[in-house]
């Protein structure tokens, strides 16, 4: 991929509200284009906060020891230790990605409004190509969502059993083994997560050339 | 990572004036002129630089740094709350000035010497008592409540009151370690002689007179470990593993004797390999199996094999890599053990405790430090006289033998030890902290709780003098 390297002018919000039509629904390429923004910035915000979800997991074993070692002041009977601030953590930057892949939603609606009630010869000509591919490539992160929250309440549960009177060796040492296969499982999720980030870069930096070129030749 | 600019800048961008700069970076700007001598330096360079760059550019396309299939999230800490562990209604707990103990047998801790080790203890520096579980002959010493058919046949109830004998170690705050013979075994091979080592004819085969089980075997490793969970329910706080290893002799003879190698008959290794591997893995096996129970894990081990760095392939004892799977490590540096001339400038290895056990501890503690969680050192010390080394090579041991290798280990930092004495009769006036300001485990509370029942005493005595006058007014 080439690099460039762009100075934008400065009157350029003035002009960008220029363009608005005035109506209720969205159909301006100005409204698109915040929407695109609007993407790229979930995105950005979905791979920090998974970011930070994996820097939690791989905290997790200290953060256990930790807790066990100080089991006699209430850690983990209390919840009141690391592992629940890990998983505590780890729902907040969760509930980002899950907050930034609704508003993705939205935003692809709002484009796909623009598409429905805009002047096709004012969008650029791959707009709705590029809200499709985007449409397509946001699954995986969806698909993400659904497993990682199944894997995060087992977590949860099993840290709230280590806190209960009846909790014992076998519980602890079986728990680990259930949180180690549900990680394991959950792996391929995460896989999909980076592919669909990854695809959704592409075809956000891909669609910006594509404009910028389009532009260049008027 | 190439960052995708603001779209809504650019659906817009030919509104304005830009100004786009665009580096195209090629291969093709490399410089071409290469010196012919280092031509073909250069081209290795290159192709290390350019398998580099693919790990990079392997690296770039990934986001996140996602764990494999093989990381493990979590893992069992070493560290378990008791809660989570075996009750088994006896409150010892671990010396916090280290373990000094005392062997006893069986016999001894079933019979009426165990009130003279008692004693012993009471009035001493010394906390800690190792304790046949199953001794030298592969006798279970304990009833037990095992389901295990071998458990029970092999059981001989040696210490008849084990409930008894585990609540005055208790009183005593006595640190109590359960010691399993492994692989030295005539029970066993004796009754199930495929677990042994036969002759072609079928006959036992005995090394030095012993009959060892196979340490191949799964079903011996279990066998052992049942034991082992049987003296941990019973009270005890640390298993002590003894003959951990293969008979000295098997590595001449394999070629003839019948035994199963289990499931390292199929192993493309050297057969010295395979005994490395057998008795580190019982180890692990071991502890693993014992964690449900809260019981520390020791082994005992030769003294030679801490000065292998390849361990003693004969025995199948590799220090350093027993050492990695377990809490404590007994080594066995005794002096007379160390043949004469065997030792460089210690001719006489008996005649020198001190020395002996200087230049060991100094020795174990660099294999120790080259270990991430090295176990604690807790050697074996010896508290016995070998004559049976001939006039000139053995002396008496009495107080200052014995103080002698103490200090040799305080002088190494290492502070726990344990005196053998096969008869249990060990050296009185000994001073076993050698006058060092070592806290005594549980003295303060115990003097505290003392102090309070007689203030109690009193209290209770004043009262009743107060209602006697009373009843008398």
């Amino acid at each position: 991929m080439k690099k460039m390297n762009l100075v934008l002018g400065a009157a350029s919000t003035a002009l960008l509200l220029a363009a608005c039509n005035g109506t209720d629904e969205p159909s301006s390429t100005e409204e698109a284009g915040t929407a695109f923004d609007s993407i790229e910035s979930q995105h950005e915000t979905i791979i920090s906060a998974a970011h930070n979800i994996l820097e939690q997991e791989r905290d997790l074993q200290i953060h256990f020891e930790e807790d066990l070692a100080d089991d006699a002041n209430g850690a983990l009977t209390e919840g009141s230790g690391q592992v629940a601030e890990n998983v505590s953590a780890r729902e907040q930057y969760f509930n980002e990605i899950e907050s930034a892949y609704a508003q993705m939603e939205s935003d692809l609606s709002t484009v796909e409004l623009v598409l429905e009630n805009g002047n096709a010869e004012e969008l650029p000509s791959d707009l709705e190509e590029t809200a499709s591919s985007l449409a397509d490539a946001k699954s995986g992160i969806s698909s993400f969502i659904s497993q990682y929250s199944a894997n995060l309440e087992r977590h949860q549960q099993y840290f709230d059993g280590l806190g209960s009177e009846e909790a014992d060796f076998q519980m602890l040492a079986d728990g680990i083994e259930t949180l180690n296969d549900s990680n394991v499982e959950t792996l391929p999720a995460w896989d999909e997560l980076e592919e669909a980030l990854l695809t959704i870069e592409e075809i956000l930096a891909d669609f910006e050339m594509d404009v910028e070129e389009e532009e260049g030749e008027e | 990572m190439n960052k995708p600019l603001k779209l809504s800048t650019l659906l817009f961008a030919g509104w304005f004036a830009l100004s786009i700069g665009v580096t195209d970076v090629s291969a093709e700007e490399e410089a071409e002129e290469t010196d012919a001598d280092t031509e073909e330096e250069t081209e290795e360079d290159d192709a290390e630089e350019d398998s580099d760059e693919a790990e990079d550019e392997v690296e770039e396309d990934r986001l996140f740094d996602v764990p494999s299939e093989e990381d493990r999230l979590l893992f069992l800490p070493r560290l378990i709350p008791d809660r989570f562990t075996y009750d088994s209604g006896i409150e010892i707990e671990y010396p916090q000035d280290g373990v000094r103990g005392v062997y006893s047998t069986a016999y001894s801790a079933g019979g009426d010497r165990f009130e003279t080790l008692v004693d012993l203890l009471d009035r001493t520096e010394l906390n800690s008592m190792v304790i046949d579980i199953k001794d030298d002959h592969g006798n279970i010493t304990i009833d037990t409540d095992s389901e295990d058919e071998r458990i029970q046949n092999n059981s001989q109830a040696i210490i008849s009151d084990v409930d008894g004998m585990m609540e005055t170690l208790e009183d005593s705050e006595i640190y109590p370690i359960a010691r399993v013979v492994v692989f030295k075994d005539r029970v066993l091979g004796e009754s199930e002689p495929q677990l042994s080592y036969t002759e072609p004819d079928g006959s036992m085969w005995e090394n030095y007179g012993d009959v060892f089980v196979s340490a191949f075997s799964e079903e011996v490793w279990e066998y052992n470990v049942e034991v082992a969970r049987e003296a941990a329910k019973a009270g005890f706080k640390e298993i002590q593993f003894d003959y951990i290893r293969f008979p000295e002799n098997l590595a001449s003879n394999e070629d003839r004797l019948n035994f199963d190698y289990g499931q390292y008959g199929d192993m493309d290794v050297e057969s010295s390999e395979k005994r490395f591997r057998a008795v580190t893995d019982f180890v692990e096996y071991a502890r693993e199996e014992l964690r449900e129970y809260g019981v520390k894990v020791s082994v005992d081990i030769f003294g030679e094999p801490v000065r292998l760095p390849d361990g003693a392939p004969t025995i199948g004892q590799d220090y350093q890599r027993i050492a990695e799977h377990v809490d404590i490590i007994s080594a066995m540096p005794y002096p007379s053990h160390w043949g004469v001339g065997h030792i460089e400038g210690i001719p006489i290895p008996d005649l020198e405790p001190y020395n002996v056990m200087d230049w060991f501890s100094q020795m174990e503690n660099d294999v120790l430090s080259e270990l991430d969680n090295p176990p604690v050192s807790r050697p074996w010390l010896q508290d016995f006289t070998a004559s049976y080394l001939g006039s000139g090579n053995y002396m008496s041991y009495g107080v200052a033998e014995v103080e002698a290798q103490i200090q040799a280990l305080y002088d190494n930092d290492i502070y726990e030890f344990l005196l053998w004495n096969a008869g249990n009769s060990y050296t009185e006036g000994v001073d076993y902290t050698l006058g060092r300001d070592i806290e005594i485990a549980g003295a303060d509370e115990k003097a505290e709780r003392e102090d309070e029942e007689v203030d109690e005493e009193d209290s209770d005595e004043e009262t009743d003098d107060e209602n006697e006058d009373e009843d008398e007014e």
